[in-house]
């Protein structure tokens, strides 16, 4: 809801801890502070928790407070002077995003999210071969069989089963028929009471070891002369059973959490369970559910595409945006010191501060934020859904909910802050030399 | 007359863009008019004569003398002539080029060659990732031409190719020829981990056993390959590969990948 | 402040007015009558031997929401293709086929356009879609609320429900999802995909829900006219693309049983199935049907040749036509119980048969039509052409000799299968005029634009006058938006931002605990989420709403 009142006991609030976005929390609030009273996950409650740490933290150049005018006045200089500025973090909502491009147009910057590196698992896919995917809603009421890959999903998306995998009611399945089957690597001890009360098949496999036990599930799907018996009589005869499943469900489900693929050129994994997914479209229903949210990479990624015609790691320094996810990693113009600016926003969480760097740092953050060491300029920034309103998107990339204002601690939205930013550069200088004709 | 020379002058705190200084690009220009060529640096334009001295004429023959990574494009979608670079390369070495020769004495960074049509590319150093692969979204990797690389590669050399031939005569790094769709490569040193992923058709030779390839190549056994023969034989002019030949009478043939077409084929000499 | 446009040609169909030289004032962003001599006026245009009409109105253009958003992901190549770099009043962006949200609305801006609609909203996506439309700059917008695949609806319909009880679902939809009409795309068979159900024609039974496309076009035309809705139903019928589709499409003008429908991108159901490729023009039985049926209008969806994408909410034939994705990469959605999309690039070939046919379809259709009230002007941007194409589009429309070059350049067999070639008709600057500002107005009910009387928004555009309509469409010489001189001789002046167009008809609030309960039992996301409210179209999305009103049923 946009125009919720601020009371002490707030209904059906929206909570920006994960892509499930849960949007019926129970939030109470007495003396400053936010406590979940119903609904909230563990990561809810140390969201609501940490936010009232420092919210009267002021402005500060290299660690000494200072008036929000200077800051601004401070960090348009250092801006002004940069020429070759990094915009990353963006741990922001929608209006905040929107700001910054405005911002990184103008300064000719580079943009990339803190969760960049997970979230190229799945872009690149879908830049080189699109996909197949669905929602919750539908998942919820459609899927008889579901896959959950990796071993994380409950750990980053706590309220997932009863949310979207188990929930009381569905529209075409009874609960009961649904087939869960755990790919990942589990070992049997671990497995979240949640998740084993649903009585799942259990596959165990190494992170490391998926794309050969994806690529096999595939190969058997499309009934190609592959030996199931190279991956070990157990994995191989689990995995012919489930490629059975997989043919004979009405619709399939295969979720992951990109994040979790934290091996280089795991994207090579996502696009072969992609291209399961297609496959088995071919005669029945199946689709992907990929699984992500945190720290609005889905939210700064969708603002960035339609505004600039391409996802995140996109720079703007020559008047117009080029796109690369090998050369624009924020990590890689970090170390390698081909930013000489770095703007970090991080407006969720305290626990996101900027990596420890030489390069001049801004950083709008969220006001409980530590520093290792002190950067040039910190702005704490409101926490979108408590500080301000805002819209954030859920895992889908489909459904962006708005966030509602829970309390007055005076924090500013990133967006504020970074609008008075841009006021006080030059206007952009005219036309830039033509761009390369392609 | 001697070849056109770009010498860089100092260090780069940013990356920069070569793609104007192709064979194609600057002819007819004189050193003056190339001086004044506007670079991107950062945020701000540069004039190329505040970056490189310029020595020379014949713009056929481009040197570029720089130890930077960061001279990306370099040769980017040339259509002929012959470009040398003394030292180093950054990223996109050669990207897009049609024709013309591109020689480096060091070192190239990430996706040298790729979407590559035409022409060579000769690297006497170690290449980085993407090895004649593709530009993001392009359903086509390097698809014409020759790579010769003396050195070692890094991942994913060959991704999405099409067609064309790389040779590599050092080590390489995983998933070599992932997601290939035709074309040859040939690794005289040890591959790594996950040879052909995803590969649907093309050649991979090997003169070891890869570290790993997926489970979904099935061993095809040992063979007399008429055309590898043939194959190698075109090889004879370019040490350290003229050997092959003496090698290929019988190999050991693996096909996959079969999670997708499976018309692919990894020979180990 | 006044101003005066002096001593141009009119072309102002809603008025009859057909290039006649007239004065126009503006005052505070409107037209106002000619004011008393003691009024002075500030500035003055001399505008001898110009022609000025209304802004131009899109009123079938996809050009916000997740597919639109999910197209730009799969093709980096189409903005390194097209890079539009700033300037001192204007933001950087780029994509031909597919362009960022800026640049969008900076290239309608610069063609003469100052509204535009996206036909495809999905309830469950509409924020995003306003989102979107809020950074498209330049123009007013609005949007269709997808229907008729969302289960509530179809259940409601399978259990018997009272027209009444669908009437209040349809218009808190337009509420809830702050649109200007209802669009059904593909009726009932993107969701039949769901159940893996591969074709749903207009008499087939839906295999959960037992009802057929034929009752969702029924009931949903019904509705739209019982609410007075002035835009009818925005079908896009069963079959799109499918040789033999014509009869689905002339079985769905029935379905509507003479409540008034439109049916969008015609071109892609005018087939048919003669000749040895199996592939056929029916270009001429569905004009036909439209000059005989006066409560149906159409808007063509032309194809034009080269590379573009279709981004499409018809997951049915979307997934059915990925064998054909150039470049091969396609990507389809199930979306929220409410719909699905699916996109899949493409490139039309003039030396391709079937394509060189679908080009001369779109055309035939064009020239066949009597009405130009009844038909508009539209590529189905991106998926027959990028919007972009409109200026070459007008000159195909206006210039036979033009038209009948290109028809000699397209593969040979297509040309000697079509019409084409013996329709003589060349449209007008009126015609141009009624299909592109006066009838898109009137169709959407919108009173105040698409012409230049009295009371008017001053949305004005100027051009040279030039015996190449192509020229003269593609650069205007001035455009004013609200009164406001935004594009000079092709180029943004002053960038703007418009505003969303919203109808609000009533209805029984009681269907929200329906909605509601049902949310709570099966959906992901509250009610109170989904529905978007004035204040947060204002200060959140960033566009203020405008209402049109409700004016009953159209005659």
């Amino acid at each position: 809801m946009w125009n919720n009142e601020i009371e002490q006991t707030m209904n059906g609030v929206t909570c920006p801890c994960c892509g499930l976005s849960c949007d019926d929390l129970k939030i109470e609030l007495s003396g400053g502070h936010l406590k979940s009273i119903q609904n909230g996950c563990n990561l809810a409650r140390t969201f609501y928790d940490t936010a009232f740490n420092h919210a009267d933290q002021s402005p500060m150049i290299d660690g000494k407070a200072v008036t929000l005018e200077e800051a601004l006045d401070y960090g348009a200089t250092l801006l002004r002077q940069a020429r070759s500025p990094l915009f990353a973090g963006l741990a922001t909502d929608v209006n905040g995003m929107r700001s910054i491009l405005a911002l990184a147009d103008r300064c000719g910057a580079s943009l990339d999210h803190l969760n960049g590196d997970a979230m190229f698992r799945n872009i690149r896919v879908v830049q080189d071969n699109g996909w197949f995917t669905t929602t919750f809603t539908e998942v919820r009421n459609r899927a008889d069989l579901v896959v959950l890959v990796g071993n994380q999903c409950i750990d980053r998306f706590p309220r997932l089963i009863e949310r979207v995998l188990h929930p009381e009611e569905s529209l075409f399945i009874e609960a009961t028929e649904r087939k869960l089957v755990l790919l990942g690597p589990w070992r049997r001890h671990s497995i979240p009471n949640e998740l084993a009360q649903l009585n799942p098949t259990v596959i165990t496999t190494e992170i490391e070891s998926l794309s050969d036990a994806v690529g096999l599930l595939r190969g058997l799907v499309a009934e190609r002369p592959v030996d199931p018996n190279r991956l070990g009589d157990g994995l191989g005869n689990s995995l012919t059973v489930l490629a059975e499943q997989l043919k004979a469900a009405q619709y399939s489900v295969i979720s992951w959490s990109a994040a979790e693929l934290a091996l280089p050129h795991a994207e090579l994994v996502v696009q072969s369970l992609v291209d399961l997914v297609k496959e088995l479209n071919a005669n029945t229903r199946s689709a992907a559910l990929p699984l992500a949210g945190t720290q609005a990479d889905i939210t700064s990624n969708q603002v960035c595409t339609w505004q600039l015609g391409y996802p995140l790691r996109t720079r703007l320094q020559r008047g117009y945006p080029e796109h690369d996810p090998l050369l624009y990693r924020w990590q890689e113009l970090i170390t390698c010191g081909e930013c000489d600016l770095l703007l970090w926003v991080s407006s969720l969480s305290p626990q996101a501060p900027p990596p420890p760097t030489v390069t001049p740092t801004i950083v709008l953050g969220h006001a409980g934020m530590v520093f290792e060491q002190q950067p040039s300029l910190y702005i704490p920034v409101g926490v979108p859904g408590i500080d301000h309103q805002g819209h954030w998107y859920r895992s889908d990339g489909v459904c962006s909910l708005p966030l509602g204002k829970l309390r007055d601690a005076g924090l500013p939205p990133v967006s504020l802050v970074v609008n008075q930013l841009t006021e006080r550069l030059p206007p952009s200088a005219g036309e830039p030399e033509s761009a390369p004709a392609c | 007359m001697s070849a056109l020379t770009l010498k860089l002058r100092n260090s780069l705190s940013q990356r920069l863009d070569m793609s104007p200084f192709s064979p194609e690009h600057l002819a007819g220009k004189r050193a003056d008019e190339i001086a004044r060529i506007p670079l991107w640096l950062g945020n701000r334009q540069v004039d190329t004569g505040e970056l490189f001295t310029i020595e020379g004429k014949v713009t056929e023959r481009i040197v570029i003398q720089s130890e930077s990574d960061r001279l990306d494009r370099i040769g980017a979608d040339m259509a002929g002539g012959c470009i040398r670079i003394e030292g180093n390369s950054g990223a996109y070495l050669g990207c897009g080029m049609r024709n013309g020769t591109i020689q480096v004495s060091g070192n190239v960074g990430v996706a040298a060659g790729c979407a590559m049509q035409g022409g060579r590319l000769e690297i006497t150093g170690n290449a980085g990732d993407f090895l004649g692969g593709a530009i993001a979204g392009e359903r086509q990797g390097m698809r014409g031409g020759t790579i010769i690389l003396k050195g070692t590669a890094g991942d994913r050399a060959g991704d999405l190719m099409r067609r064309g031939t790389i040779l590599i005569g050092g080590d390489c790094g995983d998933y070599c020829v992932s997601r290939m769709v035709a074309g040859t490569m040939v690794v005289l040193g040890q591959c790594g981990a996950q040879a052909g992923m995803a590969m649907r058709r093309g050649t991979l030779i090997l003169t070891r056993q890869p570290a790993s390839m997926p489970v979904t190549f099935n061993d095809n056994g040992q063979h007399h390959l008429h055309f590898l023969t043939l194959l190698t034989r075109s090889f004879k002019e370019h040490p350290p590969f003229s050997n092959l030949v003496e090698r290929s009478n019988r190999v050991h043939r693996w096909l996959g990948d079969l999670s997708c077409g499976g018309q692919g084929e990894i020979l180990v000499l | 402040m006044l101003i005066k446009l002096t001593g141009g040609k009119v072309y102002d169909p809603a008025n009859e007015i057909n290039g006649d030289i007239r004065d126009l004032y503006i005052r505070d962003g409107e037209i106002v009558a000619a004011p008393a001599d003691s009024e002075t006026v500030q500035r003055t245009y001399a505008l001898h031997g110009k022609i000025i009409m209304a802004g131009a109105i899109d009123m079938h253009t996809h050009i916000g929401g997740g597919k639109v958003n999910i197209a730009r992901t799969m093709l980096p190549e189409d903005q390194r293709g097209a890079v539009r770099p700033k300037t001192g009043l204007t933001r950087s962006g780029g994509g031909y086929a597919i362009p960022s949200t800026l640049t969008a609305g900076y290239r309608y801006a610069e063609m003469g356009y100052t509204s535009c609609f996206e036909p495809a909203v999905l309830p469950a996506n509409a924020r995003q879609a306003h989102m979107e439309m809020a950074d498209t700059p330049m123009i007013d917008t609005g949007g269709y609320a997808m229907l008729g695949n969302d289960d509530l609806l179809l259940q409601l319909m399978s259990e018997g429900a009272e027209q009444q009880t669908l009437n209040d679902y349809v218009a808190w939809t337009l509420h809830a999802a702050q649109c200007i009409g209802i669009k059904v795309v593909n009726p009932g068979g993107i969701n039949a995909f769901k159940f893996n159900q591969r074709a749903l024609d207009v008499d087939d039974s839906h295999p959960h829900y037992r009802i057929t496309p034929r009752d969702i076009v029924r009931k949903l035309s019904r509705a739209l006219n019982e609410l007075g809705v002035p835009h009818p139903l925005h079908v896009h019928a069963s079959n799109l693309g499918v040789p033999g589709n014509y009869l689905s499409t002339l079985a769905t003008m029935e379905a509507a049983e003479g409540f008034p429908i439109h049916l969008t991108h015609i071109q892609f159901h005018s087939y048919g199935t003669e000749g040895d490729k199996r592939f056929s023009s029916s270009a001429a039985e569905i004009a036909e049907a439209v000059n005989n049926h006066s409560n149906i209008s159409i808007d063509v969806g032309q194809v034009m040749f080269g590379q573009t994408v279709t981004i499409s909410g018809d997951t049915m034939a979307q997934h059915a036509n990925h064998n054909h994705a150039h470049p091969n990469k396609w990507t389809c959605m199930d979306i929220e119980c409410d719909a699905g999309c699916g996109v899949v690039p493409f490139r039309y070939r003039d030396r391709n048969f079937v394509n060189a046919l679908q080009w001369a379809i779109g055309l035939e259709l064009f020239l066949m039509v009597d009405d130009p009230w009844r038909i508009f002007l539209t590529t189905d941007h991106p998926n027959g052409a990028p919007f972009t194409c409109y200026p070459h589009l007008i000159r195909l429309l206006m210039d036979r000799g033009f038209r009948n070059d290109l028809l000699g350049q397209i593969h040979p067999e297509a040309a000697a299968a079509s019409h084409l070639g013996s329709l003589e008709r060349e449209y007008s600057l009126y015609e141009i005029a009624i299909m592109t500002r006066a009838a898109p107005a009137r169709i959407l009910g919108m009173a105040d634009r698409g012409h230049l009387a009295p009371g008017a928004l001053a949305d004005i555009t100027v051009y040279h006058q030039h015996d190449d309509p192509e020229r003269m469409f593609e650069r205007p010489m001035l455009v004013f938006k609200q009164g406001q001189v935004v594009v000079e001789e092709g180029r943004i002046t002053q960038p703007v931002n418009g505003e969303t167009q919203v109808i609000r008809p009533e209805y029984d609030r009681g269907i929200e605990k329906l909605i509601e309960r049902r949310f709570e039992r099966y959906h992901s996301i509250g009610l109170q989420n989904f529905v978007i409210s004035d204040d947060e179209m204002a200060e959140g999305i960033g566009s203020q709403v405008n209402i049109h009103p409700c004016t009953g049923s159209r005659a």
